[in-house]
C-alpha cells in the first residue's frame, strides 16, 4: 500500500472532485447518496414545488458533473458548495416565476407556474425532521431568525428584507450577518459572543 | 473605492451573500474581495456553512430520480468506459483530459502546446497515433493502417495529414472513440494473446497502457498551460502505478549517463499522496536485492518526479533532498528526463 495524507473532510472533499473529474460513474452516485437529500430539501423549501425541485436538484448534479473543477476544495467544503448551488437555482426560478407574476395584469399564472402557496404535504412526512429543521433558526432571536427567513426561504434580497421588516438597508444586512454568525458559533460549538 | 472602503462594503454584505441575497453586482463584488482578502474568506466560508445547515435535509428526491440523472450525465459527459484495471489510469486519464478539451475555445485548439511544437489539435492527433498501435495490437482497425515496424514518428506524421481537413471537434471525437475501443477491447475475457506491443520499443501490454496514460496525463498538462485550464495530478492509485512502471524502465535508461560502477543502487523515497519507497539498480540487468544499502537515498514529491520522469522539470531546479553519494544522486536526476522518449 501506499502512504496517504488523506485525512480530514476537505482532503475527502478534494478526493471525491478529483474521483468526478476522471469520470469514475461510482463517484457521482456517492456525490448523490451523499447530497442528494440536502440538496432536494433546500430545493423543495424555497421552490415550495415538488417537480420543479427535483429539476434544481437533477441540475446541481448535472452541474457538478460536467464542470467538477468549478468546485474548489481550498474555499469551502462540498457540502457547503452544493447547498449554494441548490440555493441559488431555486431562487433564481422563485425570483423569474415572480417577476413574471408582477408583470401579468390579472396575477394569474400561467399553467405550470410555480404556486408557492401549496404545501409539498407528503415529502415533510418526517414530523421530527420537519421540527429540528427549525432548531437552528429557533435558537435566534426573532429580529435575526425573521430576516434570515425572508432572505433564505423566501428569495429575498436584503433589500427587500429591510422593506418588508420596515427597516434600514444598513440595518438588514447587519442582521443577516450577525444572524450568520450566531448559527456558525453554535455549529463550531464555541459560545456565541451573545448566545447568552 | 480604496482598499479599506471596499473591505467595508464587502464585510458589510457579507452576510446578505451568505443567503445569496444581494444584487448580482454585489456578488461579484464580494467574490472578488473574498479572493484576496484572507478573513473576508474565512468568514464567507464558516457563513456559507451555517447557511447550507438552514434548509436540512430531510426531503429525498422522489424514486426514479437517480436514473434519470444518470441517463443525463452520460448524454452531457460520457464516464470513463470500464476496462481492466490496468488500463483504469488510462481511461481514467483519457476522462479528465476529454473534460479539459470540451472547455477549449476554437483559439485555443491551435496555440502551440507547452514543451512541443505541436499546436493543441496536432498533440491530440500525435496521442490518438502512438493509442493507434495499441489498437491495432488489439485487433481493432485503425486510420491509416499501421504498417509492420511503423516508427512513432512516422505514424504521427502520418495522422497529421489524416487531421488536416478535420475540424478540432472530429479530432477530439475521434480520438476519444479510439481510446474508448482500447479500453472496452481490453474489458472482456484474455482473448487477445498479445505478448507486447511496440511503442518505440516493446512492452508488456499492461505496461503500454501504462506509457499511454503517462503520456495522456503529461500532455493534458501541456494543453491545460498553454490555455491556462485548470488540471487535477492522476489519482493517488494511479500515479503510484505510473511511478511504479517508470522506475521499472530507468534502470535501462539512466545506465549510459551514469558513471560505473554500475553495481550500485539508488533508492527513491517519493512522497505524497500515491508515493512510496523504490529501489532503482543502475545495471538493468541486476535485480534489487531485498536488503540493498543504496549508494544514494533521493528524496522528492512523487508527482513532481513524475513530471520529471516527463523531462517537464528541470532536474537542478527541481525540490529534493539527498543523502549518501551527492554527485551519484545529481548524475542520476540529470539523467531521469531521458526516460520521456521512452513511449
Amino acid at each position: 500500500m501506499f502512504p496517504s495524507r488523506a485525512t480530514g473532510a476537505a482532503d475527502d472533499d478534494a478526493r471525491l472532485r478529483d474521483r468526478l473529474v476522471f469520470g469514475d460513474e461510482a463517484a457521482f452516485i456517492d456525490l448523490y447518496d451523499r447530497f442528494s437529500a440536502l440538496v432536494h430539501t433546500i430545493a423543495v423549501r424555497v421552490t415550495r414545488d415538488g417537480r420543479a425541485a427535483e429539476d434544481v436538484t437533477q441540475e446541481v448534479f448535472l452541474a457538478i458533473w460536467q464542470r467538477p473543477l468549478a468546485f474548489d476544495p481550498a474555499r469551502g467544503s462540498l457540502r457547503a458548495w452544493l447547498a449554494m448551488m441548490a440555493h441559488r437555482r431555486a431562487v433564481d426560478l422563485v425570483r423569474r416565476e415572480e417577476a413574471h407574476r408582477r408583470r401579468s395584469v390579472d396575477g394569474q399564472l400561467p399553467a405550470g407556474a410555480i404556486d408557492r402557496g401549496d404545501p409539498v404535504g407528503d415529502q415533510v412526512s418526517d414530523a421530527d425532521a420537519a421540527q429540528r429543521l427549525g432548531t437552528a433558526l429557533q435558537a435566534l432571536p426573532e429580529h435575526l431568525s425573521r430576516a434570515i427567513s425572508l432572505a433564505y426561504f423566501e428569495g429575498r434580497t436584503y433589500r427587500e428584507v429591510a422593506v418588508e421588516l420596515g427597516v434600514p438597508e444598513g440595518t438588514a444586512k447587519s442582521r443577516l450577518r450577525e444572524g450568520l454568525r450566531r448559527l456558525a458559533a453554535a455549529l463550531s460549538g464555541a459560545p456565541g459572543e451573545e448566545a447568552k | 473605492m480604496t482598499g479599506t472602503d471596499s473591505h467595508e462594503t464587502v464585510a458589510e454584505l457579507i452576510g446578505a451573500w451568505a443567503l445569496d441575497a444581494c444584487s448580482a453586482a454585489e456578488e461579484e463584488l464580494v467574490e472578488a474581495h473574498l479572493a484576496t482578502c484572507p478573513a473576508c474568506a474565512r468568514e464567507g466560508r464558516e457563513l456559507r456553512e451555517a447557511a447550507a445547515g438552514l434548509g436540512g435535509a430531510h426531503m429525498r428526491p422522489p424514486a426514479g430520480s437517480l436514473d434519470r440523472l444518470r441517463g443525463a450525465a452520460r448524454a452531457r459527459r460520457r464516464p470513463a468506459t470500464p476496462t481492466a484495471p490496468y488500463a483504469a489510469p488510462y481511461a481514467a486519464q483519457v476522462t479528465a483530459l476529454d473534460l479539459l478539451l470540451s472547455d477549449l475555445a476554437p483559439a485555443d485548439w491551435q496555440r502551440t502546446a507547452a514543451h512541443s511544437e505541436l499546436t493543441v489539435r496536432e498533440l491530440l492527433a500525435h496521442l490518438a497515433a502512438t493509442d493507434s498501435l495499441v489498437a491495432a495490437a488489439l485487433g481493432l482497425p485503425v486510420q491509416p493502417p499501421v504498417t509492420p515496424g511503423e516508427r512513432l514518428a512516422a505514424r504521427t506524421a502520418a495522422a497529421l495529414r489524416l487531421e488536416r481537413g478535420r475540424t478540432a471537434e472530429q479530432t477530439r471525437r475521434s480520438w476519444r472513440e479510439q481510446a474508448d475501443a482500447v479500453c472496452r477491447a481490453l474489458l472482456g475475457p484474455p482473448a487477445p494473446a498479445i505478448a507486447t506491443v511496440t511503442l518505440g520499443r516493446p512492452f508488456p501490454l499492461a505496461d503500454a497502457l501504462l506509457a499511454r496514460a503517462f503520456e495522456t496525463w503529461i500532455h493534458g498538462e501541456d494543453i491545460a498551460a498553454v490555455t491556462g485550464r485548470p488540471t487535477v495530478p492522476p489519482l493517488p492509485e494511479h500515479v503510484h502505478v505510473m511511478t511504479d512502471f517508470a522506475t521499472r524502465v530507468l534502470p535501462g535508461v539512466v545506465t549510459q549517463r551514469i558513471t560505473p560502477p554500475h553495481d550500485r543502487f539508488l533508492r527513491l523515497d517519493l512522497t505524497g499522496d500515491g508515493g512510496g519507497t523504490w529501489t532503482v539498480p543502475l545495471d538493468p540487468a541486476a535485480m534489487a536485492p531485498v536488503a540493498v544499502r543504496p549508494a544514494a537515498v533521493v528524496t522528492l514529491d512523487v508527482v513532481e518526479f513524475c513530471r520529471l520522469a516527463a523531462d517537464r522539470r528541470d532536474p537542478r531546479q527541481i525540490t529534493v533532498a539527498v543523502r549518501g553519494d551527492a554527485a551519484l544522486a545529481r548524475e542520476f536526476l540529470a539523467a531521469v528526463p531521458a526516460l520521456a522518449p521512452v513511449p
